[in-house]
């Protein structure tokens, strides 16, 4: 049976890790060098939920906001879920995501989404608190603490987006 | 040559660009035909009656009119600008064109600009941080300062509760020691019971001393001294400690007929006593001296020993705090007596040296200035006078009663400020002396109450507590003179007479 695709996108402002995110989940790699992304870069992977089924994942990694554009948020159109990321050593990042989070759904209506607070791995720098994780997770967010790095957290992110996504489209 | 829809719209594109890929797909996004080189753009070469899967994306473009899609890398490293056109029957042409250049251009200014902004966002948080610690370290001083004064505040009020026992325990023993002329065994005992009691007033006096240096801007009192006087008093507190070990003590003053000087006695008691101590405590056998001299406005003092010395290493380590010497420990004391020693000295801002032979003995010398000087008025035993006594510890009354009676004293007694009050109405009083620490009204509330009652006579204040700001309350709150507990009864005798003259 074919796999069901669905189109994913992954936001956040510029540097938190969303492209190093992708890398980590679809290669398995990662690199220390910060690069920025232009435009848009299309990912593929197909992952098997737990009742068995394909998931064929088209991750639409979008440049994050910068001081030349907004996000350019008709990439966002047809997307069935978000990936949702912010910087755990930058705490404004979060009300970033949050603000994207509103426009996204005042243009395209709630989508289903995943919220990954990145870079768990800079303990020393970690500046997001807990009262602001529990209240991401009070309004009803489904918080993870990633690392893009180590790897930690990454994939069980994306399987829940995935399971909240996949048996729509069955 | 490409078809006439695509050609019509690359025509009004502003940014037309050369070479473009032009597909045209069924509805079920199959290639129909094809125009244009994929490989250029990254893609593999389109299969008529096959779908790209690298395009699977775009299924839904140009499902609602002519659509476009900027700066896409479909996963081939190379970025392109997407347009559908719609056309009948679910066809549609798409034409990618290569962004690849303008994603280049983009990224090289963008990553600049949020390198700058990540540098900046950092350099922000790092000031925050600084901002952060520096107040932290400011509350921690504050909290250190306030566990300073605390810890002062106990040491005072435990120093006050050491002193007035003591005063007991050396003023009976020394009563015992000259009632007792006719039975030596029993004088002797006494004797012990008052060193005993002068070992725990000097271990008192250094920690509270000590306490006193750390906390607050420590001043210098400057007292009249009688040089010989206090010789024989440091022998009075040393000679039978030396001679319980064996040791040979002696003090000396040259010239023996110096006149009063001027000097912080307390403190220079202390000095001698931490000094003279530690000689009769390392010093086996042997001597232990004290010479006193008074040169050019300086007091001199050496104490000499024939103890163990000093090795030249550990010199400076000795005037350290809670620093003691290998074999120092079975010796018994804080670690505090010289180290004291020597801020005292710099606080009257004198100079401490050491000569020693390891083997052979120490000789410390301190040369102590004279503070402010004040004129040394000569002494007048034979003054006496109406004296009340607030004072609620029963066995420092009985003391006083014993010493000052004996000194012709006339002696009424309060338990505490409130009935010294009211005693001083009914009667004529030439002096008062008022404990600061008593039930009902302590000593300060009560010197206020009898000065803003017309009281002009001199008032004396007794206390445990021997810090400087004690001191200066009670001199402000109406007191003409202090007198730490320990009372020293010569000591406390001499003040009276001097307040007495001045009447």
């Amino acid at each position: 049976m074919d796999a069901i695709t669905r189109k994913v996108c992954i936001v956040g402002d510029f540097a938190v890790g969303k492209t190093s995110t992708i890398a980590r989940f679809v290669h398995n790699v990662f690199s220390e060098k910060y690069l920025t992304t232009v435009g848009v870069k299309i990912d593929t992977r197909t992952l098997s939920l737990a009742d068995g089924t394909d998931l064929k994942l088209v991750i639409w990694d979008i440049a994050g906001t910068d001081r030349f554009s907004a996000v350019e948020f008709s990439y966002l159109r047809g997307a069935t879920g978000y990936l949702v990321v912010a910087d755990g050593t930058r705490p404004h990042t979060v009300d970033v995501a949050r603000r994207l989070i509103g426009e996204a759904g005042e243009r395209y209506g709630e989508v289903p989404r995943v919220f990954l607070v990145n870079k768990a791995d800079l303990e020393d720098d970690w500046d997001v608190s807990d009262e602001t994780l529990a209240g991401l997770s009070g309004s009803g967010e489904q918080v993870f603490v990633t690392s893009a790095k180590t790897g930690a957290n990454v994939d069980e992110a994306i399987r829940a987006l995935a399971e909240m996504i996949g048996p729509q489209a069955a | 040559m490409l078809p006439s829809p695509v050609s019509d719209y690359l025509d009004r594109l502003e940014d037309g660009r050369a070479q473009p890929l032009v597909l045209l797909l069924d509805a079920r996004d199959r290639v129909i035909e094809s125009w244009g080189d994929a490989g250029a753009l990254g893609l593999p070469p389109p299969q008529p009656g096959h779908a790209i899967d690298a395009l699977e994306f775009i299924a839904d473009l140009g499902a609602s009119g002519n659509e476009r899609l900027d700066c896409v890398d479909p996963g081939t490293g190379h970025a392109v600008d997407i347009h559908a056109l719609p056309q009948a029957e679910g066809h549609r042409y798409v034409i990618l064109l290569s962004a690849e250049r303008e994603r280049q251009l983009r990224a090289q200014v963008q990553q600049q600009a949020n390198e700058t902004r990540l540098l900046y966002q950092r350099q922000q948080k790092l000031v925050d941080r600084l901002v952060e610690t520096r107040s932290e370290l400011e509350l921690r001083r504050r909290e250190s300062e306030d566990a300073l004064r605390v810890k002062g505040e106990f040491l005072a009020s435990v120093s006050h509760e050491f002193r007035t026992p003591l005063t007991s325990v050396i003023g009976y023993a020394d009563w015992l020691t000259s009632a007792m002329s006719d039975n030596e065994p029993a004088r002797r005992q006494a004797r012990a019971i008052a060193r005993a009691g002068q070992h725990m007033v000097t271990l008192v006096d250094n920690i509270l001393e000590e306490a006193k240096l750390e906390n607050t801007e420590a001043t210098v009192n400057a007292d009249r001294v009688e040089l010989l006087q206090l010789a024989e008093d440091l022998s009075a507190i040393m000679a039978p400690l030396a001679a319980d070990k064996g040791v040979a003590f002696a003090a000396f003053l040259e010239p023996q007929d110096v006149p009063p000087v001027v000097l912080d006695e307390m403190r220079v008691r202390q000095i001698l006593i931490n000094l003279l101590g530690n000689a009769v405590k390392f010093t086996e056998d042997g001597f232990v001296q004290l010479t006193l001299s008074w040169v050019n406005g300086q007091l001199h003092a050496e104490v000499a020993d024939s103890g163990p010395g000093i090795a030249e290493g550990d010199r400076q380590k000795i005037f350290s705090a809670f620093k003691r010497l290998e074999g120092a420990h079975r010796r018994g004391g804080a670690g505090l007596g010289l180290h004291i020693t020597l801020r005292l000295v710099k606080l009257l801002g004198g100079s401490i040296g050491l000569d020693s032979t390891p083997g052979e003995g120490s000789r410390f010398h301190v040369r102590l200035p004279a503070p402010e000087a004040k004129e040394a008025a000569p002494d007048n035993p034979g003054s006496s006078g109406r004296l009340l006594i607030a004072e609620d510890d029963p066995d420092v009354i009985q003391l006083m009663d014993l010493f000052l009676s004996r000194a012709g004293f006339t002696l009424e007694f309060a338990n505490d400020g409130r009935e010294a009050i009211a005693r001083l109405r009914e009667g004529q009083h030439d002096l008062i002396i008022l404990d600061l620490n008593m039930p009902v009204l302590g000593g300060i509330g009560a010197i206020e109450a009898i000065r803003e009652a017309g009281y002009t006579g001199p008032a004396v204040a007794v206390t445990g507590a021997t810090l400087d700001e004690e001191r200066m309350r009670a001199i402000d709150a109406g007191f003409d003179a202090f007198v730490a507990k320990p009372v020293r009864m010569p000591e406390l005798i001499a003040t009276l007479r001097d307040l007495l003259k001045m009447q």
